[in-house]
């Protein structure tokens, strides 16, 4: 009796490597597999990769209709800590929601360093937002706008689910406001990668953060021929390369 | 909302889902109800040193307080299971699912999905809900979302996110139990499908013969075995004497293994 099941391949995954080990987190709405690629190259570098699946996604769209942000951020943990059990130290790296999740993570748990791949700083202004607590009763989903990938095979084999619930959009604002909150105590080094094509997030996102880091190692890295999904893009062995390197600098190795 | 929440980390020390390497066949291990993966970690530890890949999932809900385990569904559970199952087949190809209790009940629903080298269920439940009981729950749920556990009831309850040394909360998210209804539902479906060998084992102290009979009779396609013991309280795996369980599911992992042709 199948009433519910991990969508094929977008299920969670776990690359056994060397003792560093890295936590790959994926965006709202997505799966795990945007995060495989990254995944698969990190741990051909040796290191030992988890790519956790977070509460509520890459199952059914109601799902996450019951998901809270914190429920998100106790994934998270759950990544960390099934890590630690088999790695010497841990890094984190995330794409979108995933970014913010990696800064929360810099904040308030020991890790190495963090990676955040095209993090909005806060959601797209939109005057219906302020209305998004009534909006939810009316308008439960909210249509995903066009696509702006760049690499149209990795579009056509992409899962995630076909539209953003409405309740979820609120959490995702919470877990943008607990993100904030945390960026001036962050201590550790932090890479913040985004790209100049990216419909998804407001340009200024990536600058915004930067500024709040309170880490002084902090670096950026640009990239052009990107949409939002960087990771899955023409570009993502310059992204790979870069958090590999940045890795690799942080722990020493 | 309280002021000082949130307060990190947000899962109780321990009890988040651990994982250890290992090269012999992997052991997949799920906590109960109320419960948090701490429960299954001295187990996890000892089959980690007998070289075994480990993996201790928190269910969904679980290990973080009380008022979280009312806001998930059974589908919830299975999916931290299959997320468990999925992560682990990254090690090793062959996988022994362990469970306790509720963890038994989920993991037999889910043993014909992922089909393991065999199934360790400890003190399976087998839970009839009555219409009367049906009832209440609904009753309960509803207006009494948060119910001190039974043997808690005439005690202060200091940390609401754990049962004072005992790895579980001290409350019941009466909603919940509106989906272990559903678990048992479930159960009574799929025990038939299940193909996989399976070891059953339990205490008199907590199961009676009749409870497990019904689970029994219905295992009509597979291969059982079953081990009783006498004194032992229902959390076999964090008994006293629950080095005796630990063996018992140490030589039955090596048996399927020899059988299986894994090592």
């Amino acid at each position: 009796m199948r009433e519910s099941y991990l969508l094929p391949t977008a299920e969670p995954f776990f690359l056994p490597g060397g003792k560093t080990g890295v936590l790959l987190i994926h965006g709202f709405t997505g799966t795990p597999k945007e995060m495989r690629w990254m995944g698969e190259y990190l741990n051909k570098k040796g290191l030992t990769v988890l790519g956790v699946r977070l509460f509520g996604h890459a199952s059914r769209p109601e799902d996450m209709l019951r998901a809270r942000w914190w429920d998100w951020v106790a994934s998270l943990e759950d990544g960390l800590n099934m890590l630690k059990g088999c790695t010497s130290d841990q890094s984190v790296a995330g794409l979108s929601m995933g970014g913010i999740l990696s800064l929360i993570a810099a904040a308030h748990y020991p890790v190495k360093c963090a990676i955040a791949i095209s993090t909005p700083y806060a959601l797209p202004p939109d005057p219906r937002l302020k209305f998004l607590k009534i909006f939810q009763f009316f308008y439960p989903r909210v249509p995903k706008g066009e696509s702006d990938f760049h690499n149209k095979d990795a579009e056509k084999d992409h899962v995630d689910y076909p539209y953003f619930p409405t309740r979820s959009i609120l959490q995702l604002q919470a877990l943008l406001q607990e993100m904030t909150r945390g960026l001036a105590s962050i201590k550790i080094p932090v890479l913040l990668i985004q790209s100049h094509a990216d419909h998804g997030i407001p340009a200024e996102s990536m600058n915004r953060i930067y500024e709040e880091l309170g880490t002084k190692q902090k670096e950026t890295l640009w990239v052009e021929d990107s949409g939002h999904v960087i990771v899955r893009e023409p570009e993502r062995e310059k992204a790979f390369k870069a958090t590999f390197d940045f890795i690799s600098r942080c722990t020493g190795k | 909302m309280n002021p000082t929440w949130p307060q990190y980390p947000l899962i109780v020390p321990n009890a988040g889902s651990f994982l250890f390497r290992g090269d012999k066949v992997g052991c997949l291990l799920v906590h109960g109800y109320t419960s948090s993966a701490e429960e299954m970690l001295p187990l996890g530890e000892f089959l980690a040193k007998q070289g075994y890949p480990v993996l201790g999932i928190r269910l969904a809900g679980h290990g973080t307080h009380p008022v979280d385990l009312s806001r998930v569904r059974y589908v919830d559970w299975l999916n931290s299971i299959r997320d468990g199952h999925f992560l682990l087949k990254g090690m090793v190809d062959k996988v022994v699912l362990i469970g306790q209790s509720l963890g038994a009940m989920l993991l037999l629903i889910c043993t014909p999905e992922i089909s393991p080298a065999a199934t360790i269920a400890i003190s399976t439940p087998y839970i009839k809900f009555t219409l009367g009981r049906k009832i209440v729950n609904r009753f309960t749920s509803t207006f009494f979302p948060l119910v001190p556990k039974w043997h808690l009831r005439k005690k202060k309850i200091n940390d609401i996110r754990r049962e004072g040394n005992y790895p579980a909360y001290p409350l019941v998210a009466t909603r919940s139990i509106l989906e272990l209804e559903k678990v048992q539902g479930s159960l009574e479906n799929t025990l038939g499908d299940i193909r996989t060998p399976i070891l059953l084992i339990q205490s008199h102290k907590d199961l009676t013969e009749e409870s497990l009979a019904e689970i029994t009779t219905r295992l009509t396609n597979t291969k059982y075995e079953s081990i009783w013991h006498e004194k032992l309280d229902h959390s076999l795996v964090l008994d006293n004497q629950r080095q005796l369980v630990f063996d018992e599911i140490n030589q039955y992992i090596r048996k399927i293994a020899k059988k299986g042709g894994v090592s």
